[in-house]
């Protein structure tokens, strides 16, 4: 009965929702779905994360090549962010090149990236003019249910967090390359940028972290992206209503408490990996 | 029980006279009395003979007497039926036929009583069994007839092909001068493609660097059939082009080292071309022989130099077109295609036959006898002792194509240069 | 090459640092008459296999299926009208698409599909079309997405259950369960359910001039009809190790099919047990 009357009058369905004060997921207005994150389970990934917000997951996994640098910049490496929102994880999305909204989101990331300084791509140069790491960070949605932003900046943040890269050695004159595969090192992340996403309904109703179709049928959403000393490193906002102060305000707070508890759900996915490493090394 | 109890009638029936005529003089107190038919039920020996003294050859000489002759007429005028006779014993029918027979046999005897008032007894007797011998006789050669003609057995295609039969191939090489190779072939005059070997220098990939590039191209024009038209044809030429990747991507078949020139600096590129002219079913055979014909006359340009001039490749090519390196095709496999329609299995299909097979297998055979690579195509699926016996039948196809194949080339080889190009339109 | 507008693209050209390591590490792989495999299996052993299904709330079904390192997420939608289609067609399709993650290799892989991406899928749609009731949605096609989120060997194989689970968790009419495994062949040694490492050794590694068999067998089949739906040889190999290794294959559907089985029953019961207790408290 519920469903058959989800897919007749879909809005009709929310709106009743609404109007009692809950949502359809039986959750309050301003509260988020609950995070789990998971990392450095794929092995072939120099580094992967798997960031799950309620329903919605991406994974993201991390190669690390080498490369050559750039004229104008000479010690720079390469950042690569590509999201990919497959046809496996929603029946929006096609098979084919990536459609607007991924590109949208790759962007996204990448400005996020840049803004936050959370990495210094002179940390990836090996020797200048000659060899740097081009880390190619590719995000696939698994599953599309809404703050798809707030999965991938997460699953990208926890992986790049866990990332170490082998040692190499480069002879500049010869131009010999040699890996060392064991002595690998970690590469440092300055900052943890964390996102939150919104959506606004008629009358200025604010939901946090909202689904898919509530994002569908939403007026306006917003994303807010923070770091570690809570400063804005980004805002989201695609269109819609115009939104009040307050609210963007409120949103403001909401996503200072929510980026903690987000930063102390990564921090603590990486410290078990940690603790696990040093049991798995320890009888060797 | 009714029938012996007849015989001892007919055993009774004028005993004490007739059986012991005079010759035998014998006492009437000794005459035996009615023979035991206790032992005569459980199967036992007559206790005379009816045929009597006249059994032996030499009481035959003496002759019968009168009393003998008056005897015999008796015995002939007892033969003579009875209006009233045969008499058929109620239960005699039911006794003499199971109820199978019965069955079967009761519309024929309703038929037969039904002729009887026209034909009497004989004649309708005669008539039944004639009639019903007949019609299962014609029966018999019907069912014969049509089995041979619709079932498969027979081993007779559409087109007058057996199951394991090619159409004719024709093949002609080196008819492109600009390409390294180029081979041209025909299955049955509709199935047409072109194979054209292009060679490129290039840097080989940093993983293999000691290894060439083989690239197959497969090109599905819209003039072989209507369904090539726009993207129509690419899910067929990534089909063949995977295929073909596969029969040669071991070693085994095709050692890339051939093709490098500078390891980690330069190599041979090479790409097969396959262009497809005209789709008249069994692209895969066509394409494959092609293919291999195409590598058979591809010549490789010698490099005469090859230096490394401050850490960049110097590489000078001969410039006599004749100076070449051929490439060994005796390892090269030829793709065979086992259809399997109904219980059958043909080879070589046309494109009627591959549209009423549910499950085709596409294999490559080297000519040793090796499997390089195998597909299952169409919706079906295969129990697994019919794939096994498909996989035995393709190796064996795929032995004599080899073989044929081989000894055409040569042929065409040894015709060498000045040989006519026939071209495409004859 | 032409570059991708609508992706962000990083230099021109860039190499994996696995190829500069040493090679005397690099060569320190397999024995293949060792008595065990480099990871404590025995030859006929298969890995240990986990199976979860509905795992992608968005998609009708779905499933996802973990052998070893072998780490594959599958989903499948509702059916849709096949575009681009003149005319009636009795029989529905399957359109079936694998796609390798870019992360999942241990060479990078693009993000459009590659030649062998291409193959996998069209192995993977001939794998599964025997055992769905096509005549049950004529004109309609079933969209089935299969992403490899690690590689760790025995991809194709891995795919083709995931995808018959998540068909089967979608509710699709179909015939049977598909299960699907593979083989590796060196020489006279047969490596069931063979890790990556296992996969480049058997495909390249051979001794030239020499007429060993090497090679890799992948059959999917209908274990509950003793049909097979797919059969893929690449390699070099003679047809009585091919008659051998099917034997074997058969022998580990026989493992396999229980588990897959077992895996929908689960479903099953997962998806009765909340409307149980709603009824309950109601």
């Amino acid at each position: 009965m519920d469903l058959q009357y989800k897919t007749i009058h879909p809005v009709k369905y929310l709106q009743d929702h609404l109007e009692q004060g809950i949502r359809p997921d039986g959750r309050k207005f301003l509260s988020f779905r609950p995070v789990s994150v998971n990392v450095s389970s794929i092995v072939q990934a120099d580094s992967s994360a798997i960031f799950k917000l309620g329903d919605t997951s991406a994974v993201c996994g991390i190669k690390a090549e080498l490369a050559t640098p750039k004229a104008d910049i000479p010690d720079h490496g390469y950042i690569v962010p590509n999201v990919e929102l497959s046809p496996l994880c929603s029946p929006k999305f096609r098979p084919g090149p990536p459609s607007e909204q991924a590109q949208v989101l790759s962007k996204l990331i990448d400005i996020v990236l840049s803004n936050s300084r959370a990495l210094d791509l002179k940390d990836l140069c090996i020797c200048k003019n000659k060899l740097v790491w081009v880390l190619y960070c590719d995000i696939l949605c698994l599953n599309y249910n809404g703050s798809v932003i707030d999965a991938c900046i997460g699953a990208m943040i926890a992986a790049l967090k866990t990332l170490t890269l082998p040692e190499i050695n480069y002879n500049s004159e010869t131009g010999v390359i040699v890996t060392h595969p064991e002595n690998r090192k970690a590469f440092t992340v300055r900052t943890l940028p964390v996102s939150a996403s919104f959506a606004i309904f008629e009358k200025q109703l604010l939901l946090v972290d909202p689904s898919d179709d509530e994002e569908d049928m939403s007026s306006t959403r917003f994303s807010i992206v923070m770091d570690d000393e809570e400063e804005i490193c980004y805002i989201h906002k695609p269109g819609g209503i115009p939104i009040s102060q307050n609210l963007l305000c409120k949103g403001l707070e909401m996503t200072k408490v929510r980026a903690k508890s987000i930063r102390s759900v990564i921090n603590a996915a990486i410290s078990t990996l940690n603790v696990n490493n040093i049991e798995t090394n320890s009888p060797k | 029980m009714e029938f012996t109890n007849q015989n001892k009638e007919i055993f009774a029936f004028d005993w004490s006279k007739a059986r012991f005529p005079n010759v035998f003089k014998m006492a009437p107190h000794i005459v035996p009395g009615p023979p035991n038919t206790t032992a005569l039920e459980g199967g036992g020996e007559r206790p005379m003979n009816i045929v009597r003294r006249v059994g032996r050859e030499r009481e035959r000489m003496l002759g019968m007497t009168d009393e003998e002759r008056a005897w015999r007429k008796k015995w002939l005028d007892a033969q003579k039926l009875a209006p009233e006779e045969p008499v058929t014993p109620p239960g005699y029918y039911k006794e003499m036929f199971n109820p199978i027979r019965r069955f079967y046999k009761a519309p024929m005897n309703k038929v037969q009583n039904m002729m009887e008032p026209f034909l009497g007894y004989t004649g309708a007797y005669v008539a039944r069994h004639v009639i019903s011998k007949t019609a299962i006789g014609i029966f018999t050669v019907y069912c014969i007839f049509y089995h041979l003609k619709y079932n498969k057995m027979l081993d007779l295609r559409n087109d007058g092909r057996s199951r394991c039969q090619y159409r004719s191939i024709e093949i002609e090489t080196r008819l492109m001068p600009h390409a390294h190779g180029s081979a041209r072939l025909r299955i049955g005059n509709i199935t047409d493609v072109l194979v054209g070997v292009k060679l490129e220098i290039d840097t080989p990939y940093a993983e293999k660097p000691d290894e060439g590039k083989l690239d197959f191209f497969v090109d599905c024009s819209a003039n072989a059939t209507p369904a090539f038209e726009g993207k129509g044809g690419d899910d067929l030429a990534t089909e063949i082009s995977n295929v073909l990747s596969m029969a040669y991507q071991t070693p085994d078949v095709f050692d890339l080292r051939q093709l490098c020139i500078i390891p980690h600096k330069k190599c041979w590129k090479m790409y097969v071309d396959i262009l497809i002219l005209q789709c008249g079913g069994n692209l895969f055979d066509a394409v494959g022989a092609a293919v291999k014909a195409a590598l058979y006359n591809t010549e490789i340009p010698k490099v005469i130099a090859a230096t490394l001039d401050g850490g960049e490749p110097d590489i000078q090519v001969s410039d006599d077109p004749y100076d070449c390196i051929k490439l060994d095709i005796t390892t090269y496999p030829s793709i065979v295609t086992v259809c399997k329609i109904g219980d059958n299995f043909v080879i070589d299909p046309t494109l009627e036959e591959e549209s009423c097979s549910a499950v085709n297998i596409i294999m490559s055979v080297m000519p040793n006898g090796k499997v390089t690579s195998m597909v299952k195509q169409g919706y079906g699926s295969l129990l697994p002792t019919t794939l096994i016996k498909m996989l035995e039948v393709g190796k064996d196809i795929g032995l004599k194509l080899n073989e044929a194949l081989k000894k055409t080339l040569e042929e065409e080889d040894k015709l060498g240069r000045t040989k006519p190009l026939c071209g495409f339109l004859r | 090459m032409p570059v991708d507008q609508k992706r962000i693209n990083g230099p021109e050209s860039s190499v994996p640092y696995n190829i500069y390591i040493h090679s005397e590490i690099k060569n320190k792989g397999i024995q293949p008459d060792a008595p065990k495999r480099h990871d404590g299996r025995s030859n006929n052993e298969l890995r240990n296999i986990f199976l979860k299904t509905g795992i992608i709330s968005q998609a009708k079904g779905s499933a996802y299926i973990e052998m070893g390192n072998t780490k594959i997420i599958c989903s499948v939608f509702d059916p849709r009208e096949v575009p681009n289609k003149t005319g009636y067609c009795v029989q529905g399709e399957l359109f079936c698409e694998f796609k390798f993650a870019p992360f999942s290799h241990h060479k990078r892989k693009m993000h459009q599909q590659d030649a062998e991406e291409k193959e996998y899928s069209l192995i993977l749609q001939r794998a599964l079309e025997p055992a769905v009731c096509l005549q049950e949605f004529p004109n309609f096609q079933v969209d089935v997405y299969a992403t490899v989120l690690d590689n760790g060997g025995s991809a194709l194989a891995a795919a083709i259950m995931a995808a018959s689970l998540a068909l089967a968790n979608a509710g699709v009419p179909m015939f049977g369960l598909v299960t699907a495994s593979t083989v590796g062949i060196y020489d006279h040694t047969y490596l069931v359910d063979p890790t990556d490492t296992e996969e480049t050794f058997c495909c390249t590694k051979s001794v030239p001039g020499t007429v060993h068999n090497h090679g890799i067998i992948i059959q999917a089949a209908l274990p509950q009809h003793g049909q097979i739906s797919e059969m893929f040889v690449v390699g070099s190999v003679d047809t009585d190790t091919i008659v051998h290794s099917m034997d074997l294959i058969s022998e580990a559907h026989k493992d396999i099919c229980p588990l897959l089985e077992q895996c929908l029953v689960k479903t099953v019961f997962k998806t009765f047990r909340p409307n149980i207790k709603k009824t309950d408290t109601k």
